[in-house]
């Protein structure tokens, strides 16, 4: 079955391990050409949740597609993504620029033009003097930044990016920036997960923001913090900490304007007419 | 792409890397070239032998050699699923970057490339030695024909029994990361089958593993193959079984691609069994061994107390330190087959024991600080607690069973009762000295990077060169205990000096306790000099 609306869109996407529950109904709809932070403390789920997108692993219930084709059809989704997971998909024994060759060639991508594309983007992120060195000899930086052309050499409509400045220095990071920003330009949909939350500020079209597997707000930076309701100066970091403070009559009424809504039911859990967005 | 093109590129990029990883480890140079010096005369040997069978057989009427040839080929698919299911499961199975391709190609080309890989390295032995065997067996007897039916069949037996291998790898660990007992008790089942087959080599006992599988097999297409490979040395090979040979395999790789297929998308798309480690009480160590404390100085204490944490929490980690074991498994078959304890056993029991008690903890001082080292350096007196500590741990834990176990294994045997008595002074002295032997070899060849000791499971053990030299160390300290308490050559000694054997039994001791306590003192200064004066790099 194949839709053709959304660039991601999942409708009670849960997945459990056993008794536990990584994500629970998630419902999200990411428009094409757009950025979407996903935003959440560690262990909330969202690294699952992007497995689940990229058909790494399986949902427990619930559907997700991309580009509207559902994801439990591996074969045909893959040539439409790109992911770098947390840790750089890299192979030490290489060098970047044979990584990068090996994962073209399997992508099948014509020859020159493959060549083309990773000289581009070697020169882009600074990488041509040390293309030829083997991976091992690289830092977490360099690293970096060849999983980052990997996952967009293909030029995929969508791109999966676990933390994808992590380890880079000021300069790189900006590079990034400012690539993913040429995404969208082009037509590509982002989605980002990240902890550095002035990065979300600046590109995201959307944010959401996953607590112990449940959405708990939603909405473009400049609505999450107007849903505040706070004093002037609020910034996504106060929404973050409030939407995702400890669910309990201390830490929400701690929290600033609307985030004591987000009071949790006694068994930890957040119903969904109890959060503060309105999805 | 064409559909068998994604397949090879990652066979190549796999082979590849290997290659490299192999290049930058001069270990692996070495035993790769060892096994090359060690092969090529089997080779060669094999070579002639073949040369001669084929002779042996040219000439010989009246032997159901048919039968044998049979037999040989089954035997060889099983040595081939054995040894390929092994490397499956040990390396072929755990590609690194795994998300990274599984979210650039299916499934299936990862498996696809994965078995064509192994089929590269099986084929470069096997097509090489085995060519040469072939033609040296087809002159030998006197038969053109057999040389392409061999290698036919080499090529059949390989293109069948490595994808087999793989199926049984397969299932062995869809069946690990689905199961929560067999997850919990990997380490101890590895353990087990590892005892299991050294036991076999030792007893000689491999045919009677062998036999039943053999039994099972016989029945099936695979004792085919035989009648393929003779083809053409008149010895009543039928024709119509070699033809099916040809068939099954056809048959047989069909369905073992589908099994590949379904068995690799279970295991790499598996949530797997989560194991949770439910919270501990940090005063466990104090709680337990509160004796210990008041004895020992609080760094010290603190150093054997995590030690012995680390090890309850992650005995993998310290799986190192068993393969002294593997010299008792001969010793203890031995003595359960024959129901009787020689005088060698306490012996081998004092010195693994000794062995144990040295590598367990004391062997990588700075090294297995790991990440805490900095910290640990900038503590109160670093050089007397860690070397203090690390060798006490594994003292407290090992010298009690080591003593234990050599006096019952003692007065068990034909030695008498004194004899056991100093056999068991020798085993305390050493068991408790190893640790202090290692400490300074571990100190001057330290290893600073956590290696893989299980799938999940990363730590940092003993440098090899280190495990090596207080090996050799150890086992020139106890030399005297051992020689003095062994049967002939305490017996020799004995009558040579014309003292009873107790007295020699005794002086053993003391020359080994002289020499274990200097060595010890000496490699524990070390120890203590180079921790005091360490910098980081």
């Amino acid at each position: 079955m194949t839709r053709d609306t959304n660039a991601i869109e999942t409708r009670e996407l849960t997945k459990r391990f056993g008794t536990e529950i990584a994500v629970d109904g998630l419902d999200l709809t990411v428009d094409h050409g757009t950025v979407y932070g996903f935003l959440g403390p560690n262990g909330a789920g969202k690294t699952t949740t992007m497995r689940m997108l990229t058909s790494l692993t399986r949902p427990t219930d619930g559907e997700a597609w991309i580009d509207g084709r559902p994801v439990s059809e591996r074969d045909s989704i893959r040539t439409s993504i790109g992911y770098l997971p947390e840790e750089p998909p890299v192979f030490d024994e290489l060098t970047g620029r044979e990584q990068l060759e090996y994962f073209g060639r399997l992508r099948d991508l014509p020859a020159t033009e493959m060549e083309t594309r990773i000289e581009d983007w070697l020169d882009r992120f600074d990488l041509i003097d040390d293309a030829d060195k083997r991976i091992d000899d690289y830092s977490k930086g360099m690293r970096q930044k060849i999983g980052l052309i990997q996952a967009l050499v293909h030029e995929p409509d969508v791109v999966f990016l676990d933390e994808p400045t992590s380890g880079l220095d000021p300069r790189a990071a900006r590079t990034v920036l400012d690539v993913i920003a040429e995404l969208t330009d082009h037509g590509h949909t982002v989605f980002l997960s990240t902890h550095i939350l002035s990065v979300v500020e600046e590109l995201a079209d959307v944010v959401g923001v996953l607590y112990e597997g449940d959405l708990v707000t939603e909405g473009s930076p400049a609505e999450l913090t107007a849903r505040m309701e706070a004093e002037e100066g609020t910034t996504l970091e106060d929404v973050f900490l409030s939407v995702t403070a400890e669910r309990g009559p201390t830490a929400s009424e701690s929290a600033p304007g609307n985030a004591g809504d987000a009071t949790a039911r006694r068994d930890g859990r957040v119903e969904d007419d109890e959060r503060i967005a309105d999805r | 792409m064409r559909r068998a093109k994604r397949p090879r590129l990652i066979a190549r990029t796999e082979l590849r890397r290997r290659w490299r990883t192999m290049k930058g480890n001069t270990m692996q140079l070495l035993a790769l070239a060892f096994a090359g010096v060690m092969l090529l005369p089997f080779s060669l040997g094999g070579v002639f032998g073949a040369y001669l069978a084929g002779g042996f057989i040219a000439g010989s009427e009246t032997e159901p050699l048919i039968e044998w040839a049979r037999m040989a080929f089954v035997y060889g698919w099983i040595f081939v699923v054995g040894f390929g299911g092994y490397r499956a499961y040990a390396v072929a199975l755990r590609p690194d970057n795994l998300d990274g391709l599984l979210t650039t190609v299916s499934h299936r080309d990862v498996i696809g490339g994965l078995v064509l890989a192994e089929l590269v390295l099986w084929s470069a032995f096997f097509l090489t030695v085995g060519s040469a065997a072939t033609v040296a067996f087809a002159v030998g007897a006197g038969s053109l024909l057999t040389i392409p039916a061999l290698l036919l069949t080499l090529c059949l037996l390989l293109a069948t029994g490595i994808p087999a291998g793989f199926i049984l790898a397969l299932g062995v660990r869809n069946a690990g990361v689905r199961s929560r007992l067999l997850s919990r008790l990997r380490t101890l089942f590895l353990f087990l089958l590892g005892i299991g087959y050294f036991a076999l080599i030792f007893t000689n006992a491999f045919a009677s593993v062998l036999e039943p599988i053999y039994r099972v097999l016989a029945p099936t297409p695979i004792d085919w193959f035989g009648d393929l490979a003779a083809l053409g040395l008149g010895i009543g090979a039928s024709p119509l079984r070699a033809i099916g040979a040809v068939g099954f395999t056809g048959a047989f790789v069909v369905v073992a691609i589908a099994s590949l297929y379904r068995l690799a998308a279970w295991l790499w798309y598996a949530d797997g069994v989560h194991i949770t480690h439910e919270a501990e009480r940090s005063d466990d160590g104090a709680s337990r061994f509160q004796g210990l404390s008041k004895v020992l100085s609080q760094p010290v204490f603190g150093v054997v107390a995590v030690d012995w944490k680390r090890a309850r929490r992650s005995p993998i980690s310290l799986s190192f330190a068993l393969y002294p074991l593997i010299v008792l498994a001969g010793p203890s078959v031995t003595a359960v087959q024959t129901g009787e304890i020689g005088t060698g056993l306490p012996l081998w029991i004092l010195l693994s024991g000794t062995w144990v008690s040295g590598s367990l903890f004391a062997l990588n001082v700075v090294g297995q600080e790991g990440a805490a080292l900095p910290v640990t350096l900038l503590s109160e007196a670093p050089d007397r607690s860690l070397v203090i500590g690390h060798v006490l741990s594994g003292a407290l834990l090992i010298a009690p069973v080591t003593v234990a176990a050599t006096v019952i294994a003692g007065i068990l045997s034909p030695h008498s009762v004194p004899v056991a008595a100093s056999l068991g002074v020798s085993a305390l002295v050493l068991s408790a000295a190893s640790g202090a032997i290692g400490t300074g070899i571990g100190v001057v060849f330290p290893r600073f990077e956590a290696v893989s000791v299980s799938r999940s499971t990363k730590a940092i053990v003993p440098s090899a060169f280190a495990f090596a030299v207080y090996s050799v160390a150890v086992l020139v300290v106890s030399l005297p205990t051992v020689i003095a308490h062994s049967g002939i050559a305490g017996h020799a000694l004995a009558s040579v000096i014309g003292v009873n054997r107790l007295a020699i039994g005794l002086s053993g001791t003391l020359v080994s306790a002289v020499f274990a306590c200097l060595v010890g003192i000496v490699s524990m200064y070390v120890a203590r000099d180079r921790v005091r004066d360490y910098r980081l790099g």
